[in-house]
């Protein structure tokens, strides 16, 4: 049998089979098996590959096999939810960082053999790019999951001279490609080890003086660069199946990449820039703090409870802080609470709540809220007229109408839930701070808004517990 | 190759325009996962590998490209498994 025949058969299969389940990943009735199917093709196109090269190495090549996948299944099952974005990002990483050591090995082999001189100007180049590229994606999501996952602040950190050290870095990894392309066969591997390294710090310096809050961008788009640095790698080993899903990766990582910036009313090279500090605090700071501090005649979960007993629709706003505060089991049981009381809730859900595309829906899956209750911007804006009270869990800069209202703030025009337009909104906020953007959010002044500040474990658990009893 | 490159992100670009963002987060960990073909790469890769050095390289190639395509297949197979249509009590 011709195996190379056959190899492009079962390649060509995978690249069908991955098409099929991206295309059955947009219902989510039909994602499950999408996502199966894509791993059956590429389990097809490893053994694939183990057969047509004759790879039976049982010291070697099976137990990093089995090791990885030991590695990775177990990583998966044990994380929680809420740290997702990480575990994607550590993911990407690794996966990155396979992407680059490809080059080099294939560097030292052509080395072992002498032949790296006589290799062609365009393996060396893509050699060099794919070098450059996993590397820098590796240290990148490196940041971003530490970030993520809290182990460093989550502040931009900006460095004297910022910019003018990363384009110095990308100008000294363009001249070290030059001389590595140029290299003789000796000098070949300490170059392309040299690129590695100011490739590595490039990619950490890239991603320190991104804000915790633009990591939903970020994320994307080192997710498209994994899968550019996997397209390269597989123009230096020749091989279609990873130029196709590495493109194929790209363009899905470049898609989400896009509408994280739109959504964020940002753009990359901002979000890269870590851009946003430089806001200057907005005058009304000061009224607002003289306005919050006035004591509330009430207690506020009181208030809320009495609006929720009148209301007949209810739509819950759930932003990252439902996730950092672990509160939304509590928030399920207010739903069947209000369930069960003949109340519509629907759930409004930005694209930018949480810390990654998509976030809020995998959290509140997980506790049991159905989908069909979880509704896009655009789907659930105009029904927030009709709407008795609207609660807001944990979100601030998504609510904020000043993106509307007032030109000159960093996130005018920022695409936003119109939860100001509810008859009556409450508020679930750990402090009196402004939002990751710094600007004040008219929302908590209205008359019609009632704001419950702490802990929205707590906070929900006593609304609960008074809806319960009355 | 530049071919297959080009159709393939445009394909990929149709396909991936059409996934709600409720199914946003499985995409990007099942995307994630597909990146780690990379694995063949590093397959072929480390079985001509003649230096230890490189075989080693490759070794450790294959674990994380492994942990990226197990993991990332794994958690989104968790993740989907979640989303429900109705109230399952």
């Amino acid at each position: 049998m011709n195996m190379t025949l056959v190899e492009s058969a079962v390649y060509l299969a995978t690249a069908i089979m991955v098409l099929i389940g991206l295309r059955m990943l947009s219902s989510p009735k039909t994602a499950l098996w999408g996502n199966r199917i894509a791993a059956l093709g590429m389990t097809a196109a490893i053994l694939t590959t183990l057969i047509r090269y004759k790879i039976f190495d049982p010291v070697l090549v099976y137990p990093a096999i089995v090791i990885g996948s030991a590695i990775g299944v177990w990583l998966s099952r044990r994380i929680k939810m809420t740290e997702i974005p990480e575990l994607v990002s550590s993911f990407n990483g690794f996966g990155a960082g396979a992407s680059a050591f490809i080059p080099i090995m294939e560097i030292i082999n052509a080395y072992s053999t002498s032949s790296y001189p006589e290799m062609s100007v365009f393996w060396k180049t893509t050699s060099v790019l794919g070098i450059v590229v996993g590397v820098l994606t590796l240290g990148g999501s490196a940041v971003a999951a530490l970030k993520l996952h809290g182990a460093i602040k989550q502040k931009p950190i900006q460095l004297p001279q910022h910019s003018a050290i990363t384009y110095v870095l990308l100008i000294v990894i363009g001249i070290f490609g030059f001389f590595a392309v140029q290299s003789s066969n000796t000098m070949a591997i300490p170059w392309a080890i040299l690129i590695a390294i100011v490739s590595l710090i490039y990619g950490i310096l890239l991603l320190v003086r991104v804000g915790g809050a633009d990591m939903p961008v970020m994320i994307a788009f080192l997710n498209s660069l994994h899968g550019i640095a996997a397209a390269i790698v597989g123009f230096v080993v020749q091989n279609n199946l990873l130029i196709a899903i590495g493109a194929i990766v790209g363009a899905s990582g470049y898609i989400l990449t896009r509408i994280m910036c739109k959504a964020m009313n940002r753009s990359l090279q901002s979000v890269l820039k870590g851009k946003i500090l430089t806001a200057a605090p907005t005058q009304s700071t000061k009224k607002v703090s003289e306005v919050t501090m006035e004591k509330p005649t009430k207690d506020p979960i009181e208030t809320a409870q009495e609006i929720l007993k009148e209301s007949k629709k209810v739509i819950i706003v759930p932003g990252y802080g439902m996730a950092a505060s672990q509160c939304q089991e509590p928030v399920k049981k207010l739903l069947d609470l209000l369930e069960q009381r003949g109340v519509e809730v629907k759930f409004a859900i930005h694209p930018v709540a949480g810390r990654m595309p998509g976030h809020m829906n995998v959290i509140l899956s997980e506790v049991d809220v159905p989908y069909d209750k979880l509704f896009e911007m655009a789907a659930i804006n105009p029904e927030f007229p009709q709407t008795d009270a609207a609660l807001i869990i944990g979100a601030n800069d998504v609510v904020n109408p000043a993106a509307q209202t007032a030109s000159g703030t960093p996130i005018y025009g920022m695409p936003i839930l119109e939860a100001y337009k509810a008859r009556n909104v409450l508020v679930f906020k750990r402090s009196k701070a402004a939002g990751y953007a710094g600007v004040d959010n008219p929302l908590f002044e209205m008359e019609n808004t009632t704001m419950v500040y702490g802990d929205a474990l707590k906070m929900l658990n006593l609304l609960i517990e008074k809806l319960g009893t009355n | 190759m530049v071919v297959v490159f080009i159709v393939a992100f445009i394909a990929g670009f149709f396909v991936i325009s059409k996934i709600p963002s409720l199914l946003h987060t499985p995409l990007m960990s099942g995307t994630n996962a597909l990146s780690g073909v990379n694995i063949l790469g590093a397959l072929v890769a480390t079985s001509v590998a003649i230096l230890t050095s490189s075989k080693i390289i490759g070794a450790v190639a294959v674990v994380f490209s492994m942990i990226n395509v197990a993991g990332g297949f794994g958690v989104t197979d968790r993740m989907l498994k979640m989303f429900k249509e109705k109230n399952e009590r």
